[in-house]
C-alpha cells in the first residue's frame, strides 16, 4: 500500500471532515444529557450547558421513572410492535406474492391503487376512523392501533417487497411446482425464504415508524395504562413543563429502547436496507 | 410464522372482550390535563376508596393534545363523560355544538351559587348556558423580582409612564423589562391586551372583545404602535417571538428579564422549582382601569349523562377540587378558585392577595378566550408580524379586523 | 404480462391485505374528499358548497405561502439532503478505519421519534440556554443567534434541524446501492481512461438509477408531510413564515374546527403526492 503525502493529507481532511459532523451529530443528544443531570437549583441559578453541575442529578430520572408510566409505555409499544410487524409484513408478502407470481388481471392497477396509500397525510383519517372505531368500540385496544397501523404500512410494505420478487427467478417457483408444491407453500418456502434482505428491510422501517408513530395513537388511545412511547412524551410535556431536568430525563429515557435495538442490531440495520432497492 | 399469525390474532381479539366489566356501578370517563395528574390521580384512588359503587378512569393530556383529542371525539362522537377544557371560545365550541350537558337548572337546584363564587359561575356561562363545574379563575399580574428592581433603582409602577420609565431604566442596566415568549402566541399577549386596555379604556375594550366595534380603530393602532415600539427597543428577550412560553420563567428566575405576566398560581409553580417565593412581587399592570384579565377553566360534561352519572360527577369533582383537597398533602396542583370556601396556602403569599385584586378590581376576559381561535391566531400573527416590522399597527388593525369580519360573515 | 382471468389464489392472497387497505385507507380519503365539498365550523352544521373551498384555497394567502414553503422545502431536500447523502454514502463506502462507527452515528438519529426531535431541537436554538449560544459564548464568541424568530431564516433553521434526522436513511440506501456496482465495471472504465468526477458521473450516477428513484421519491413525500418539526419548532410562525402544508391543514382542521376546509387541503396535497409519485408508479410498476 502506498502512502504519498497527497493521500496522507486526504486522510486527515476526510477524518477531520468526519469528525466535525460526528460532533455536529452528537450534541442534541449531549443537550438532552447535560440538561437531564442538572437540579433544579443549578438550572435556575443559570448554570451553563458546558459547566460541571453541583451534583449529579440522578433524582430526575428517579422521579420520571416511578412518577411517569414510562415501562408501561415501553410494554404497550413493544405488544404493538410485536403485533404489527410480522403480521403486517406477511400480509404485504402474501399481496405482492400474488402481484407478481400469480395470474392477476389488471395487476399494474392494483399496484398502483395500493400505492396511493403512500400519499394520504395520516391526519385526513383521524375523523373518518374514529366514527368506525366508535361503532367497532376498538378506542383504546392493541387491535384499535394494530389494525391501522397494518393499514398505513401497507403501501411501502408491498413496493418494497413486489420490488424485490419480480428480481426472483422464475425457475425456482416452477422447479417447487413440479416438486408438487402447492401455492402457499412455493409462497412459505421458496419466496418468503429467499426474500431474508427485503423482509428484513422492512422489519427494520416497520419498527421504527410503529415504534415512533404518534398522531393516530393519540387519538385511538386515550387510557394512559395502553399510551405508548410518543403519546407518553407528550405528556410528559404538559406535566413537566417548567421542569427541564425531568423532561430531558423523560425524553432520554423514551429513546433508551429503540437506541438499543438499533445498536445490538446495527449491521442489520445498514445491511437490511439495501433489500429496498433491487439492482 | 402460521403460528404466530394465529397467536397474535386471537390476542388481539381477546383485548377488547376483557374490557367488559360488572354491570351495576355508575361508571364516569374523564378527561384532563396532565398538569394535574399528581394530584388528581392519589384523590381519585381514595375517593374511588370510598365509594365502591363508582368506577371513575381517568386520561390524561398536554395541553395541545386534549385540545385535539377533544375536537375529533366530538367530530366523531366519542367524548368522554367529562372533559376538563378552558373558557370562553375553547369551551364554547362544545356548548355551540350541543356536546356539553346544560347544568343551569341542576346549578340552581343544588345550590352551586354559594359553592361557587359569582366569577366563576360567569366564567362558565358560555351562550347563556352554564357548560360546565367550574375548576379556577385566574387572574393574570405583573410578577417581577424584587433584587432585579432593587439593583436597577427601579420602582414598582403605579402609572403607564411610570412603567414606560422603569422598563427604560431595567433596558439600560442590561435587563430585558419583559419575560415573555411568543411561540404559540398566547404569553406575549398578555402583555399586548394590557396596551389595548390601556389606550382603549374599559368601556372600549370590552365592545372590542364582543366584535361590536371595529378593531380598525385608532386606540388600537395605538396600542400595537407602542407593542411595536416596545419590540424596537428590545424590551423583550432576545428571539422571543420563537421561543417556548414554558422558558420564561427561567428568564424571571436568572435575572435577565424582569417583569412576567403570570396567573396567580406562580407562586406554586415557583414553589415546585424549588425558588424562593419571598424574593419576587407583583403589580397590577397600570393600565389606567385597573383591570387585569381572567380566565376560569371548568371540568364540562357530557350531554348525554345520565342523572345518576351527574350526580356522581358532581360529587366526584367537589371532593377534587375542594379546599380540603388542595389543602392535603397531594393538593400542590390544584387550586380550585372557583370554590367560595378556597383558602389559599400560607406558602403562597402572593395569590390570595393577586386574586381579591382581581376580584375587587374588575377584570377583562383573557384576549384568546374572548376571541375564536382563528382570529386570535391572527392577532398572533399580527404580533409576530409587528416586531419584525413586516406590518404597520395600521396594517395590522386592519387585518385584525379583517379576520373578526371574515368570522362574523363566516357565523 | 397482463392475464384475461385472475386465478383464484391470486385473489386470496390479495384478500387480507386488500380489506384491511379499503377499510383503514380508502375509506377515509373517499371521506375527507366528500367532506372538502361541504362547509362549516362546528359538528352538526354541514352546508353542501361545490367547489367554493378550493377556489377559496387558490385566493387563501396563508394557504399560498405555506404552499411555497412546502416547494421549498421539497427542492432543498432534493438539492441538499440528496447529495449530502450521497456525500456521506460515497465516503463511507471506501475502507478506512471507524467506518462502521460512523455510518451506525450519522444513522442513528433517524430511529429517534419526531416529537423527540423537535424537543431536543429546541434545546439547540434557544436564545439563552441552547447549544449553539451556549457554545460560542464557551469558546469565547461574541456571537448568538435567534434564527428560529426570524422571519427569513425560520424555514431554513427548522430545515437544518430537519437533516440531523433526514440525512440517514438516504445515505444507507446509496450506500446499498454503491455497494451494488460491481468492482469490474468502476474497473473497466478507469481503463477506458474516466477519472474522478468524470467517472463518477458518466458510470456511478447512472448506475444508481434504481436508487435515486427510491430515495427521491420517499424524500418528495416526506418533505410534503413534514409537520412535528414545524409545529414543535416555530408553529408556523413567526407570521406564517415557517409555515407549510401539513400544518396549515392541521391548524384549519383541528383549531378552527374548518373540517370541509381542513379536507380541502388535504385533497390538494393527495393532488400533488400524485404528481410527484406518477414517474415513481410508472417506474416500479415496470414488470423486469
Amino acid at each position: 500500500m502506498k502512502c504519498s503525502g497527497k493521500t496522507l493529507a486526504f486522510k486527515i481532511l476526510l477524518y477531520a471532515g468526519l469528525i466535525l459532523q460526528a460532533s455536529i451529530w452528537i450534541a442534541p443528544v449531549f443537550t438532552l444529557l447535560a440538561t437531564s443531570l442538572k437540579s433544579k437549583k443549578d438550572f435556575y441559578s443559570g448554570l451553563g450547558l458546558f459547566n460541571m453541575p453541583s451534583h449529579i442529578a440522578w433524582e430526575n430520572y428517579m422521579a420520571v421513572l416511578k412518577k411517569g408510566n414510562m415501562l408501561s409505555y415501553m410494554k404497550n409499544d413493544a405488544i404493538i410492535c410485536l403485533l404489527k410487524v410480522p403480521l403486517g409484513i406477511f400480509l404485504e408478502a402474501m399481496a405482492a406474492f400474488s402481484l407478481t407470481r400469480l395470474r392477476l388481471r389488471h395487476r399494474t392497477g392494483i399496484f398502483i391503487f395500493f400505492i396511493i396509500g403512500m400519499m394520504l397525510p395520516m391526519q385526513v383519517a383521524l375523523v373518518p376512523i374514529s366514527i368506525v372505531y366508535k361503532k367497532l368500540n376498538l378506542f383504546n385496544t392493541y387491535f384499535g392501533l394494530f389494525y391501522v397501523y397494518v393499514a398505513f404500512g401497507l403501501s411501502f410494505g408491498i413496493m418494497v417487497l413486489r420490488g424485490f420478487f419480480i428480481s426472483i427467478p422464475r425457475e425456482l417457483d416452477e422447479a417447487a411446482y413440479i416438486d408438487g408444491c402447492s401455492k402457499m407453500q412455493v409462497f412459505t418456502k421458496i419466496i418468503l425464504p429467499v426474500s431474508k434482505p427485503a423482509i428484513a428491510t422492512l422489519v427494520i422501517s416497520d419498527f421504527l415508524a410503529t415504534w415512533n408513530e404518534y398522531m393516530l395513537a393519540s387519538i385511538i388511545i386515550t387510557k394512559d395504562e395502553m399510551k405508548t412511547i410518543p403519546t407518553g412524551i407528550l405528556n410528559f410535556v404538559g406535566q413537566y413543563s417548567t421542569d427541564y431536568g425531568g423532561l430531558c430525563a423523560g425524553v432520554l429515557i423514551s429513546l433508551l429502547p429503540v437506541l438499543t435495538v438499533y445498536l445490538v442490531f446495527q449491521k442489520y440495520f445498514v445491511a437490511g436496507m439495501a433489500g429496498a432497492i433491487k439492482q | 410464522m402460521k403460528k404466530l399469525l394465529c397467536l397474535a390474532l386471537t390476542m388481539s381479539m381477546l383485548v377488547p372482550c376483557m374490557s367488559v366489566k360488572g354491570e351495576e356501578a355508575v361508571k364516569l370517563t374523564f378527561w384532563t390535563h396532565s398538569g394535574m395528574r399528581d394530584s388528581i390521580d392519589p384523590l381519585t384512588e381514595n375517593y374511588l376508596a370510598e365509594h365502591p359503587d363508582i368506577q371513575i378512569e381517568v386520561s390524561y393530556f398536554g395541553t395541545d393534545s386534549i385540545k385535539d383529542s377533544l375536537k375529533v371525539a366530538a367530530s366523531s362522537e366519542t367524548l368522554p363523560d367529562l372533559w376538563f377544557n378552558w373558557g370562553g371560545n375553547l369551551g364554547g365550541y362544545y356548548v355551540k355544538n350541543d356536546c356539553t350537558y346544560d347544568l343551569t337548572e341542576y346549578a340552581n337546584t343544588h345550590g352551586w351559587d354559594e359553592k361557587f363564587n359569582k366569577g366563576a359561575l360567569n366564567l362558565c356561562t358560555l351562550e347563556g348556558k352554564l357548560s360546565g363545574f367550574p375548576t379556577s379563575v385566574n387572574m393574570m399580574t405583573m410578577y417581577y423580582k424584587k433584587s432585579v428592581f432593587e439593583r436597577c433603582g427601579v420602582e414598582v409602577p403605579t402609572t403607564f409612564e411610570e412603567l414606560e420609565a422603569a422598563c427604560e431604566k431595567l433596558k439600560e442596566n442590561g435587563v430585558v423589562p419583559f419575560a415573555t415568549a411568543g411561540l404559540y402566541g398566547w404569553h406575549l399577549m398578555r402583555i399586548v391586551e394590557q396596551l389595548v386596555e390601556n389606550y382603549a379604556g374599559a368601556s372600549l375594550h370590552d365592545e372590542l372583545q364582543q366584535m361590536n366595534t371595529s378593531w380598525d380603530c385608532e386606540e388600537v393602532i395605538n396600542a400595537f404602535a407602542k407593542y411595536q415600539e416596545w419590540c424596537n427597543k428590545g424590551y423583550f428577550p432576545e428571539g422571543f417571538i420563537t421561543s417556548n412560553p414554558d422558558d420564561t420563567l427561567m428568564m424571571l428566575a436568572m435575572e435577565e428579564a424582569a417583569i412576567y405576566p403570570e396567573v396567580q398560581s406562580f407562586d406554586n409553580t415557583v414553589i415546585n422549582n424549588e425558588l424562593d417565593v419571598e424574593e419576587y412581587g407583583w403589580f397590577a399592570f397600570p393600565n389606567g382601569t385597573g383591570r387585569v384579565s381572567s380566565f376560569g377553566d371548568m371540568v364540562q360534561f357530557n350531554a348525554n349523562l345520565t342523572d345518576a352519572q351527574l350526580a356522581s360527577a358532581d360529587d366526584y369533582l367537589s371532593y377534587i377540587f375542594s379546599n380540603e383537597s388542595a389543602n392535603s398533602e397531594y393538593g400542590a396542583h390544584l387550586a380550585p378558585t372557583s370554590r367560595s370556601d378556597y383558602r389559599f396556602p400560607d406558602a403562597q403569599p402572593h395569590a390570595a392577595e393577586v386574586f381579591s385584586y382581581g376580584s375587587g378590581s374588575g377584570s377583562f376576559t383573557i384576549t384568546d378566550q374572548a376571541f375564536p381561535t382563528e382570529v386570535a391566531d391572527v392577532l398572533f400573527s399580527m404580533q409576530e408580524a409587528l416586531s419584525t416590522g413586516e406590518v404597520t399597527p395600521e396594517e395590522a388593525a386592519k387585518a385584525l379586523e379583517a379576520a373578526v369580519q371574515e368570522y362574523l360573515a363566516l357565523k | 404480462m397482463q392475464s384475461k382471468h385472475s386465478e383464484p389464489a391470486a385473489i386470496l392472497f390479495l384478500l387480507p391485505a386488500g380489506i384491511i387497505y379499503v377499510s383503514a385507507i380508502l375509506f377515509p380519503i373517499a371521506y375527507s374528499l366528500y367532506l372538502s365539498l361541504f362547509t362549516g365550523s362546528g359538528i352538526n352544521n354541514w352546508e353542501f358548497c361545490g367547489m367554493q373551498n378550493y377556489v377559496k384555497l387558490l385566493q387563501d394567502k396563508v394557504f399560498l405561502l405555506s404552499l411555497r414553503n412546502s416547494v421549498i422545502w421539497m427542492m432543498l431536500t432534493l438539492v441538499f439532503t440528496t447529495s449530502f447523502s450521497l456525500l456521506l454514502a460515497l465516503i463511507l463506502n471506501r475502507r478506512f478505519f471507524g467506518r462502521t462507527f460512523f455510518r451506525g452515528l450519522f444513522y442513528f438519529p433517524t430511529v429517534i421519534a419526531m416529537i423527540a426531535v423537535a424537543i431536543i431541537w429546541r434545546w439547540i436554538y434557544h436564545p439563552n440556554l441552547g447549544f449553539i449560544n451556549q457554545f460560542s459564548k464557551a469558546v469565547g464568541l461574541n456571537f448568538s443567534q435567534t434564527w428560529l424568530s426570524n422571519p427569513k431564516s425560520s424555514l431554513i433553521a427548522c430545515f437544518v434541524a430537519a437533516q440531523w434526522t433526514a440525512v440517514g436513511q438516504p445515505m444507507i440506501l446509496f450506500l446499498a446501492g454503491l455497494q451494488g456496482i460491481s468492482e469490474d465495471v468502476i474497473e473497466a472504465a478507469r481503463i477506458d481512461g474516466a477519472k474522478g468526477l468524470k467517472l463518477f458521473f458518466s458510470i456511478t450516477i447512472p448506475l444508481l438509477k434504481n436508487t435515486f428513484v427510491v430515495v427521491l421519491s420517499t424524500l418528495m413525500i416526506g418533505a410534503l408531510k413534514i409537520f412535528d418539526i414545524i409545529v414543535g419548532l416555530t408553529d408556523g410562525g413567526p407570521n406564517n413564515a415557517s409555515q407549510v402544508i401539513a400544518s396549515y391543514m392541521y391548524s384549519q382542521t383541528f383549531e378552527y374546527s374548518h373540517w370541509g376546509y381542513g379536507a380541502s387541503i388535504a385533497c390538494f396535497m393527495v393532488l400533488i403526492m400524485l404528481i410527484i409519485i406518477v414517474p415513481y408508479v410508472s417506474f416500479m410498476a415496470r414488470d423486469t
